[in-house]
């Protein structure tokens, strides 16, 4: 069909044309302003070390970011990310402790991520309740079970696992951090998945529309049911990756997760609502974030801002990109 | 025969009283499981976050009636006083008032405090339900972000507690009515509750706001101001937020970060509790479900069990309560829709 329509621009710039209007070139924009104003404003964050510390947290929120996206691209909402991070790090450490052996913790861990999924998988797509209300539940109980697990106290003793100290304090020839090139390889895996694979597709069009989808012959429950279990062994490296940089790891270790990763989402051009979104655009969405609270935080705005600023980022995004989609409507229909 | 109906209609009587046989049976068990449960004191404190647990309930039911929500309903209210506390002393500062004395104790000026606070949370609400009106984007996320953006904005204002040791507070939230065991804020609990029951029910208010929920486009083509009609559902659930945040201050004569801890949850499952939903329930369960909550918290605070598995079962309520909810209506469109 394409044969058909007219089209006179040569192959570069169709394609220049298609970059152009699309979301990571805006937040690609987005990113080079913020280095921009930074250099001015605050020079300091030009430094090595603070683009270390920068690719590692960047690391952790991109990683509950490319959860939290994917479970939006398919139409659901998880609260319970933040909990799941903190309940596998317990786990984890308790196994490491217990048993002193790498690979049966991370067996374990991944075991009992799935689990937590397939939990508010269960809860939110079979039972179809509200995944809001669903999942504030579950992430209350997730809580409950990792203070009951860990006695509320923090864990320490598990210094010895390579897992947690690879992940947590590695970097490759000290410029960039072990955990950073994990979200990448993760961000590279899952990209394929939506992609490459029938699967993706299948993703996709159920955040679209899932009641078309069905009837298209998509089974959009299974689809949203493993879309969960996904998020929930996405972001469970996140507890080896903060553990072992603090060497402690306790209750609190995720908490706020669920905040960070929509926020990223959301940057990243993923459409709150479902069917929008690209792996690519929370990769450079979660950089764009790390960047924009670490320039923040060095004008010397002092630690107890930077919640207030997380939360302040997320609802002018949300404006913004709404604003830019109610133009792109305009455009188009005009 | 006549036995049988006589069953069903008690049967039938329960179930739509549910919020009400719950309280009755956990006043009973809370009597068993502890002797000092039945304490004027205990039955005070018992009345007081009630009231609290009520009011912050009915803010979020009003928003839920309209199928919004707020998140930040918690960090609101710790955040409501803290604003008030802060614009309170700059005024006073300027009039030469000594109203926070050591920057952790407030020792005068809790009237104007009260009125900042309740002008500042109608504000926010006010403004939350004009950039969700004027913009369209889902209540969720905007809420969600400003969630933190309140925590944040909370510890930035007062880095540490405020002791608040103005006598005048203690009327709300420690002084009972006489020489009773009711506290003075569980009368303006009822007082606002049944007002806000009877708007519901009679007046337009409460039809447009029932008729946005059901479906806001009808309501529209119909010549509904939907716009107008949720923003002013914002304002009226910033005035019960208000005021619950000045009870909950004035009853633990503080004003921190921490005042609205775990209320958006409670709030939730409260609503769920009462059934609300767009369009869906009323107002005067809600004020029942808060009662039968806050004896089920209490049960189990003074039945010693630990914080975790209190944490595991306040979770498992909500879904619960879905999951029965989710039941009972396939049960009556089966029965009713054919």
């Amino acid at each position: 069909m394409d044969n058909l329509s007219i089209n006179n621009k040569s192959g570069a710039a169709r394609w220049w044309s298609r970059v152009r209007t699309s979301n990571e070139f805006v937040l690609l924009l987005i990113l080079a302003a913020i280095l921009i104003v930074g250099a001015f404003v605050t020079p300091r964050m030009y430094s090595a070390g603070n683009f270390y510390s920068v690719m590692r947290t960047a690391s952790y929120g991109g990683l509950a970011g490319l959860a939290e996206g994917m479970i939006l691209m398919a139409g659901k909402f998880d609260m319970s990310i933040g909990s799941i991070i903190s309940f596998c790090s317990i786990v984890a450490a308790e196994t490491y402790i217990a048993t002193q052996s790498d690979l049966l913790m991370v067996l374990v861990t991944i075991a009992v991520a799935a689990a937590l999924g397939a939990f508010n998988g269960l809860v939110v797509v079979k039972f179809q309740l509200p995944n809001f209300l669903a999942t504030l539940g579950t992430a209350t109980i997730f809580k409950g079970l990792a203070s009951l697990l860990s006695g509320d106290r923090a864990i320490t003793t598990f210094t010895g696992s390579w897992v947690f100290n690879f992940l947590g304090k590695s970097s490759f020839a000290d410029i960039i951090p072990a955990s950073a090139l994990f979200f990448l390889l993760v961000a590279v895996i899952l990209g394929l998945l939506l992609r490459k694979t029938s699967f993706g597709k299948m993703l996709y069009s159920t955040g679209a529309n899932p009641r078309a989808a069905w009837i298209s012959g998509i089974d959009s429950t299974k689809i949203q049911f493993w879309v969960y279990i996904i998020g929930a062994i996405v972001v469970a490296p996140v507890g080896f990756m903060i553990g072992g940089q603090a060497v402690e790891v306790n209750v609190n270790v995720g908490t706020g997760y669920e905040l960070t990763g929509t926020a990223i989402a959301v940057l990243g051009g993923v459409l709150f609502g479902g069917g929008k979104g690209s792996i690519l655009g929370v990769v450079i969405g979660a950089f764009t974030f790390q960047i924009l609270v670490n320039e923040l935080l060095l004008t010397g705005l002092g630690t107890y801002v930077e919640q207030a600023l997380k939360g302040i980022l997320l609802v002018v995004i949300v404006i913004i990109y709404n604003y830019i989609d109610i133009r792109r409507e305009q455009v188009a229909k005009a | 025969m006549e036995n049988k109906t006589a069953l069903r209609n008690i049967a039938h009587l329960f179930s739509q009283n549910y919020l009400i046989v719950g309280s009755v049976l956990l006043l009973l068990i809370g009597t068993f499981v502890h002797s000092g449960f039945l304490s004027s004191t205990n039955l005070a404190s018992f009345l007081t976050f009630t009231s609290i647990y009520g009011l912050v309930a009915i803010s979020q039911a009003i928003l839920r009636l309209v199928d919004d929500i707020n998140l930040a309903i918690g960090s609101e209210m710790a955040v409501c006083p803290i604003i008030g506390v802060t614009v309170a002393d700059l005024i006073g500062d300027s009039l030469g008032m000594n109203i926070v004395s050591g920057s952790t104790r407030l020792v005068s000026g809790w009237l104007l405090i009260c009125v900042i606070s309740m002008v500042v949370s109608v504000v926010l609400n006010l403004l939350i339900g004009l950039i969700r009106v004027k913009t369209g984007i889902n209540s969720f996320i905007l809420t969600l972000g400003l969630m933190y953006f309140f925590d944040g904005l909370g510890t930035l204002l007062i880095p540490y507690d405020i002791q608040v040791r103005d006598k005048a507070s203690d009327w709300l939230g420690v002084t009972n009515v006489g020489s009773s065991f009711i506290p003075n804020c569980f009368v303006v609990f009822l007082a606002m509750g049944l007002i806000i029951v009877f708007l519901m029910a009679k007046t337009t208010f409460g039809k447009r706001i029932y008729a946005i929920g059901n479906n806001e486009k009808a309501a529209i083509y119909s010549g509904i101001n939907s716009d107008k009609w949720r923003l002013i559902a914002f304002a009226v659930s910033g005035v019960f937020l208000g005021v619950a945040s000045l009870v909950m201050v004035s009853r633990l004569r503080a004003v921190a970060t921490s005042n609205g801890n775990n209320m958006m949850f409670y709030a939730i499952v409260i609503s769920i509790l009462a059934g609300i939903g767009s369009n869906r329930g009323s107002l005067d369960k809600v004020m029942w479900g808060a009662c039968c909550f806050y004896l089920f918290i209490n049960i189990m605070k003074i039945g010693g069990l630990m914080s975790w598995y209190q944490n595991i079962v306040l979770g498992v309520i909500p879904i619960a309560a879905l999951i029965i909810q989710k039941l009972s209506d396939r049960r009556f469109a089966a029965k009713y829709v054919r």
